[in-house]
């Protein structure tokens, strides 16, 4: 059985006034004019609707407001992977059914929030235990940072060299939070989130929607394969913090489906919600050899005209982070990429494209691979 | 002190399991005396509801490779490479020099 993607559309990605229902019926409506269907099921991500916004029973919410009431729906939650995992049971869901076309929403607002606030929100997708020690997202991937330089005697700078790059492609980016580039006097004088990690290397809060239409009728883009992946929530609970395992057993996964390996991946998405993950990322995706990223980036393989282009989008650091929307939106920027669509970021001669996304510390993590259909 | 052991494969832990997260075989607890190595530190200066910023927050490896995360104090008592008691109080891992406890 064969999915294609037909049509998507975004609310842009930032600062909104508009509600979280309204912005998924916009980016919703986009994606139905574009897909020029409509949709027989409707699959909808958010993670802070519920506690942060006090909305709830959102599908028939979005239903009533794009005109589909009647439509078969339901809500996923994966934390940050959410975007990601709704397509794939999306596509699962299509598969299996009767149905021919599909729409697959997700949608967040996050801004207008004391930063303490949402810095507690988002260590909910932490243990138990770790919350305790008053761990947040940014400590515990700054203890990942710390050990990858040291384990591969990476510099500071290699960090640095991925948020300048993505928010470079970020100006790109229509729907991209950040347009402007920076420099390594920016990233150097702007505050210390936890150690190393400034706040140029952690993604924004954002707010944002995404939707996407998935269809049985042929288009230029088909979904390859997929994968996810469960790990210890708890992070001292790994083997070892050398990669995410997480990614690397949705990759095997993914890989196998599309029965490819990774050199035939000409273009990456990957959740660099802190830059080092872009790194670690590209490693347990194997497009680079362990503890080789951090080089291939300050060569500038991974700029949007090097070998295998990494965040074309602006990644999470320039695009934005709407938590549960980022991950459906790597698999539009690989579909507008492999579809010719990326206008001033496209990339040519693309085959295959792969989207990796994170859900909590590398706890629940999903990899799409998207290719030209024949 | 409780380590937790799984019962089938090498899976050992600090935090409580009643089963093994890798295979699912039943866990056992065994008392130890605990000192560590600190591997990895850092200061979070943006902090959830409830804590007052900074705090600091650690991985100690036991001297058979046990990682416990815990909180060290707000000072330069405690750096990478040091080797640390580790003490447990109403949940929270706490990491004290090994040269200033007595």
């Amino acid at each position: 059985m064969s999915i294609y993607i037909r049509g998507s559309g975004a609310h842009p990605f930032g600062k909104s006034k508009k509600d979280v229902i309204t912005m998924a019926a916009e980016a919703a409506t986009y994606a139905i004019e574009n897909g020029n269907r409509k949709p027989e099921f409707l699959f909808v991500g958010s993670m802070l609707d519920n506690n942060l916004h006090g909305v709830a029973n959102i599908v028939p919410k979005i239903a009533d407001a794009i005109g589909l009431n009647g439509i078969y729906g339901m809500k996923i939650d994966t934390a940050s992977s959410t975007g990601a995992a709704l397509f794939q049971i999306a596509a699962q869901y299509l598969a299996a059914s009767n149905c021919t076309t599909g729409l697959v929403i997700a949608s967040e607002r996050m801004t207008g929030y004391d930063g303490s606030k949402i810095t507690s929100m988002l260590a909910q997708v932490l243990s138990y235990d770790e919350q305790l020690h008053g761990a947040t997202m940014p400590g515990l991937a700054a203890l990942i940072a710390k050990d990858y330089m040291k384990r591969y005697n990476a510099p500071y700078d290699a960090f640095s060299a991925v948020a300048i790059k993505n928010h470079r492609n970020g100006l790109l980016n229509p729907i991209a939070h950040f347009k402007k580039e920076i420099t390594m006097k920016d990233i150097m004088e702007s505050r210390v989130v936890a150690d190393p990690l400034r706040v140029y290397d952690c993604a924004p809060v954002s707010d944002g929607a995404v939707a996407v239409m998935i269809s049985k009728e042929k288009t230029d883009v088909e979904l390859a394969g997929f994968g996810g992946a469960t790990d210890t929530v708890n992070l001292v609970d790994r083997d070892n913090l050398d990669g995410f395992r997480a990614t690397q057993i949705a990759a095997k996964r993914a890989y196998d489906m599309a029965k490819i390996n990774s050199h035939k991946i000409s273009i990456a998405e990957i959740h660099d919600a802190f830059t080092p993950f872009e790194l670690i990322g590209m490693e347990d995706l194997n497009i680079a050899e362990r503890g080789n990223a951090w080089k291939m980036v300050l060569k500038d393989e991974t700029a949007l005209n090097g070998r295998i282009p990494v965040n074309g989008s602006g990644g999470l650091k320039a695009r934005g982070h709407p938590v549960s929307v980022s991950g459906l939106a790597q698999i539009m920027e690989i579909s507008l990429q492999l579809s010719g669509m990326a206008e001033k970021r496209q990339v040519d001669n693309l085959s295959y494209g792969i989207a990796q996304s994170t859900g909590g510390l590398a706890s629940n993590n999903f990899v799409t691979i998207l290719r030209r259909s024949d | 002190m409780i380590q937790f052991y799984c019962t089938k494969c090498d899976f050992k832990s600090i935090v409580e399991h009643f089963h093994c997260p890798y295979c699912g075989s039943p866990i056992i607890g065994k008392e130890v005396d605990y000192t560590g190595r600190i591997s990895n530190i850092t200061t979070i200066y943006t902090v959830p509801e409830g804590f007052k910023a900074p705090v600091r927050i650690a991985i100690a490896v036991t001297s058979n490779n046990l990682r416990v995360l815990g909180n060290v104090p707000d000072d330069d008592s405690v750096k990478e490479n040091d080797e640390v008691y580790i003490t447990k109080k109403e949940g929270r891992f706490y990491f004290t020099p090994v040269h200033t406890k007595y």
